[in-house]
């Protein structure tokens, strides 16, 4: 068994998923709902980037800058007009997760009618798909700059979340929104810039797809869902933690591809999710 | 009456204005004895989704021949129509759609596509006595599916057969590792023809893998066919699991000759895959060279160029099926008994002899292989 | 007259989904995305028994609804503890769950394929092959289950739900077992889906597993929430809008290609600004 070969493909999956998963994490932070518009705008993000440089064939730097920009600016867009009206009209948090299935599904209803609802890719088929190996493993050069963005994205939300006034006021607003407020923190401003950042991760993941395995308006719903399973497990809103268990989800999930089959590795994580959520709810309980 | 109730009874109406005039429409329509009135045919197609392109194409090869017939007058004087419905390659989308073009449309024919919206299809059509006729749909399953159910393109049974004989005879390969998509009714009906044929030649079976044809990444999967040192991996799969398959086994280093079935039969999969493609072959039913006078009317349609397998037999289905109209009219009894007669009939993709199951009694393959993109014949 | 009793009697499949749901989601707060793997699995169930068995079809229903019951029982158990949106995320993974049990157990669901030529019921010596007799039985069902849900709301057993769904907290401080409660509800809802899924099964006369989507499943809620929740009328009229609106699209005349994204706008636009105008529903009186 090529274990080593494995653990890297686990790895790249998992990096994947861990983008998701911090991405996610962000937004549950300062809002507090499971916002499930983040399927929405992993599209955006891949589907732009399809459009500048597969398409109008643009350089890839501008391309990727515009794409991620764009998609950050939606989900701004989307917290300041819809989500943060609704909080301040009362909504609760089940209402709130009802309206991001509702953006979902008009966002992803567009991107199917502007692009079709076919599979596509944004690397060209008519250039060879350029491999590293070392030591006996081969990762492509898309593989590597996923692992590479994925590292950078962790170091800068890492240090942003410990050691910026950003990070702090995030922290703040995650214990609790109101004392966040009466020691002077504007949250709105800081709520609005987390939407913005955590946009542009979701964005990048969306782009990285596109590259590596392809698009299609209905890929993003599973990816999302697992990234908010890793989030869950690893405990929500706790960023390393979630981070490293999309790392593990990914790893366990290809073994469990090469030892049983494909077939089970979604029930299996699902199951896993389930679990840590009664688990958890126990130890509140007590 | 205050405002939100308004709005309630308001909603009512509109819906039951709706349904009431579409009800009315499809009573009006159906109680026509009218000779004038046009004679329709349905179609259930995949026209949305992974394989529009293909469903498209098939659809373009009808109306060719539907206007041709329609130029010279159509048949006994009534004009001959199309009726599309999106099956969405699926069980469930080919029920609705036959629903609605037996019910509805009340067609005494139904010309369908994919292996799933014909086995859909099938029990409502046995139920009201509607003709199928399927000029694509290969799964092994339809010949047994009904009386009323027939096909212009051989069933599985022989192109699994024939994709094991000619890896094993022609290729001599004696280790195969087999993936195919288990969500699929076509994939799982020839794989397991296959198998059986492979193995009974004395071949090896060293991977056999099922994936989602959702999946978009199989690296972890061909790995695992990699490790098991196949002579060949044969890949009945979908379009776009065959396009990662073709891109991932090329960035994971499997050099093994890939082969795959007849939906990769498609422009589309080849512009995809690109040189990853290079020199994968797969197997489809053979179709004499498309004549001129049909590559020019293919062309001038949105979804005609680069003609599939199935485009001319869809031509053919539709001239057989008016020349049936021309001599017993639409009661579908008679079509039913004229269609077992087809022997010899020759249509322009082939020669076509109908046995008692309503399949073709001979099929005829031939390799194709892509090469940079493009489709080429192998000899 | 086949188009309107073909889509009657998947509008009365739908009510009876919705008064179900609504029990849960509406009365007692608990908002289940997993309903159509419920009905899913209701109809694999029944699809089996009557093409397998020819046992009398209310046996059927009646085999169904038992086996629906013993197999909600555990995951009630374990979704009572887990609260609020949670419960929410927690179902859709049962679904998820679920939707891949019935994919990769070929031996007995016939994977993605699905049972083909599930047996129209038969009562007596009359076997239902006519659609009217077959909306008939739908009507039945339907009248039986809005009764049933209508009597359980308005009880004293349907007062501690809403106590509950207000503030489980003080419910429980009351003395009430507030999780036995919720297993009951939870399990009677699966029963429903039971009723619904077997009628499904032989009114179609096949399942297979796209019918266990999550897509389905936020797609009842959804016609829940929109009806009002809490509301029997508003269920009612839910199941209608969700029914109704593709009939109407199609009667726009879109083109099909884009059929279903419009549909999928059309209910995104819906879902929103219900959630900022009218966060009960039409006929809700409870505010989500």
């Amino acid at each position: 068994m090529p274990i080593f070969q494995i653990t890297l493909n686990g790895i790249l999956t998992g990096c994947i998923y861990c983008l998701i998963a911090v991405s996610f994490g962000l937004s549950y932070k300062t809002v507090k709902f499971y916002n499930l518009a983040h399927v929405s705008l992993i599209l955006i993000g891949g589907y732009t980037m399809l459009l500048f440089y597969k398409i109008w064939s643009l350089p890839f730097i501008p391309s990727l800058i515009i794409s991620i920009l764009l998609t950050a600016v939606i989900a701004y867009l989307i917290q300041k007009y819809i989500y943060t009206p609704l909080r301040n009209r009362g909504a609760t948090d089940m209402a709130m997760l009802i309206a991001s299935l509702g953006i979902n599904a008009i966002i992803s209803g567009l991107i199917a009618i502007i692009f079709s609802n076919q599979f596509q890719s944004i690397a060209n088929a008519n250039l060879p798909t350029i491999i590293y190996t070392f030591f006996n493993l081969s990762i492509t050069k898309i593989q590597l700059f996923n692992f590479i963005t994925t590292t950078f994205v962790l170091i800068f939300v890492f240090s942003i979340n410990k050691y910026s006034n950003l990070g702090r006021a995030i922290s703040a607003i995650g214990d609790n929104e109101e004392t966040a407020k009466i020691f002077g923190i504007d949250t709105k401003k800081i709520i609005g810039r987390t939407a913005f950042l955590s946009g542009a991760i979701a964005g990048l993941s969306g782009i990285i797809i596109g590259f590596d395995t392809g698009l299609k308006p209905t890929f993003g719903t599973m990816i999302v869902y697992k990234g908010i399973a890793a989030n869950i497990i690893g405990g929500i809103g706790n960023l390393p933690l979630s981070a490293l268990t999309s790392i593990i989800l990914g790893i366990t999930e290809n073994f469990g591809t090469y030892i049983l089959n494909s077939q089970w590795r979604d029930l299996i994580v699902f199951l896993l999710m389930i679990i840590f959520m009664y688990c958890r709810s126990l130890k509140n309980a007590r | 009456m205050n405002t939100k109730n308004k709005i309630i009874a308001l909603i009512t109406v509109v819906m039951v204005v709706v349904i009431g005039v579409n009800f009315y429409k499809s009573n009006n329509s159906s109680n026509s004895t009218n000779i004038s009135e046009p004679i329709k045919i349905g179609f259930i197609l995949p026209l949305s989704g992974e394989i529009a392109s293909l469903g498209e194409n098939i659809k373009d090869g009808a109306v060719v021949a539907a206007n041709e017939i329609n130029q010279v007058g159509g048949i006994n004087g009534r004009k001959l129509e199309l009726v599309f419905e999106d099956g969405k390659c699926n069980l469930k989308d080919g029920v609705n759609a036959a629903n609605k073009l037996i019910n509805i449309d009340k067609v005494p024919i139904l010309i369908s596509g994919c292996s799933d919206e014909t086995l859909g299809a099938a029990p409502l059509a046995e139920q009201s006595h509607t003709i199928i006729l399927t000029p694509v749909s290969t799964n092994p399953k339809i010949t047994t599916a009904g009386d009323y159910i027939f096909r212009l393109i051989p069933s599985d049974s022989f192109q699994g057969k024939f994709a094991a004989d000619y890896l094993y005879d022609t290729l001599s390969k004696r280790k195969v590792a087999i993936l195919f998509n288990t969500d699929k009714e076509w994939s799982v009906g020839v794989k397991t023809v296959f198998e059986k044929r492979f193995l009974e030649k004395g071949g090896q079976i060293v991977a056999n893998e099922g994936v989602t044809s959702e999946s978009r990444d199989l690296r972890t999967t061909l790995e695992k066919i990699k490790v098991s040192q196949p002579d060949v991996v044969y890949a009945p799969t979908f379009i776009d699991s065959g396009i990662v398959l073709l891109k991932q086994s090329t960035e994971i280093g499997l050099d093994t000759q890939i082969f795959g079935g007849d939906v990769w039969d498609d422009a589309k999969f080849g512009k995809e895959a690109g040189i990853s493609g290079n020199g994968a072959r797969f197997s489809v039913v053979s179709n004499r060279q498309n004549p001129q006078f049909f590559i020019d009317a293919m062309s001038a349609l949105p979804g005609g160029k680069d003609i599939n397998a199935y485009a001319p037999r869809a031509y053919d289905a539709v001239k057989i099926v008016s020349n049936i109209f021309a001599r017993v009219g639409t009661d579908t009894e008679k079509i039913k008994n004229e269609l077992y007669k087809i022997n010899n009939y020759i249509g322009i993709a082939d020669t076509y002899s109908i046995d008692n199951n309503g399949d073709l009694s001979n099929a005829q393959y031939s390799i194709k292989e892509f090469q940079n993109g493009q489709i080429i014949d192998v000899k | 007259m086949f188009y309107l009793t073909h889509i009657l009697i998947l509008l009365s499949i739908y009510i009876i989904l919705c008064l179900g749901l609504n029990l849960l989601a509406g009365n007692t707060g608990l908002m289940n995305l997993s309903q159509a793997a419920f009905y899913g699995l209701g109809s694999y169930l029944s699809a089996i028994f009557l093409t397998n068995f020819h046992l009398n079809f209310f046996i059927i229903i009646l085999l169904t609804i038992i086996i629906m019951m013993a197999i909600s029982w555990p995951i009630g158990y374990i979704l009572n503890r887990i609260k609020g949106d949670d419960f929410a995320l927690a179902t859709l993974g049962i679904n998820i769950i679920m939707y891949e049990l019935v994919m990769n157990l070929t031996s007995i669901t016939n994977g993605p394929v699905g049972i083909v030529g599930v047996p129209r019921p038969t009562i007596g010596n009359f076997t239902l092959n006519n659609n009217y007799s077959f909306l008939f039985l739908c009507v039945v069902a339907l009248v039986i289950i809005y009764i049933l849900t209508l009597i359980i709301s308005r009880s004293s057993f349907g007062r501690v739900l809403k106590f509950i769904r207000d503030d489980e907290d003080t419910a429980k401080s009351f003395g009430y077992k507030t999780g036995q409660y919720k297993l009951t509800v939870f399990i009677f809802n699966a029963s429903i889906t039971a009723v619904a899924g077997t009628l499904f099964a032989s009114f179609a006369r096949m399942i297979e597993p796209t019918a266990l989507y999550t897509s389905e499943s936020i797609l009842i809620l959804s016609a829940v929430i929109l009806g009002g929740l809490s509301n029997h009328i508003g269920s009612i009229f839910g199941a209608v809008i969700i029914v109704t609106l593709p009939e109407i699209l199609r009667f726009i005349g879109l083109p099909s290609a884009i059929e279903t994204q419009a549909r999928q706008i059309l209910y995104g636009l819906m879902l929103v600004s219900f959630m900022f105008y009218r966060p009960q529903g039409i006929f809700g009186r409870y505010k989500l």
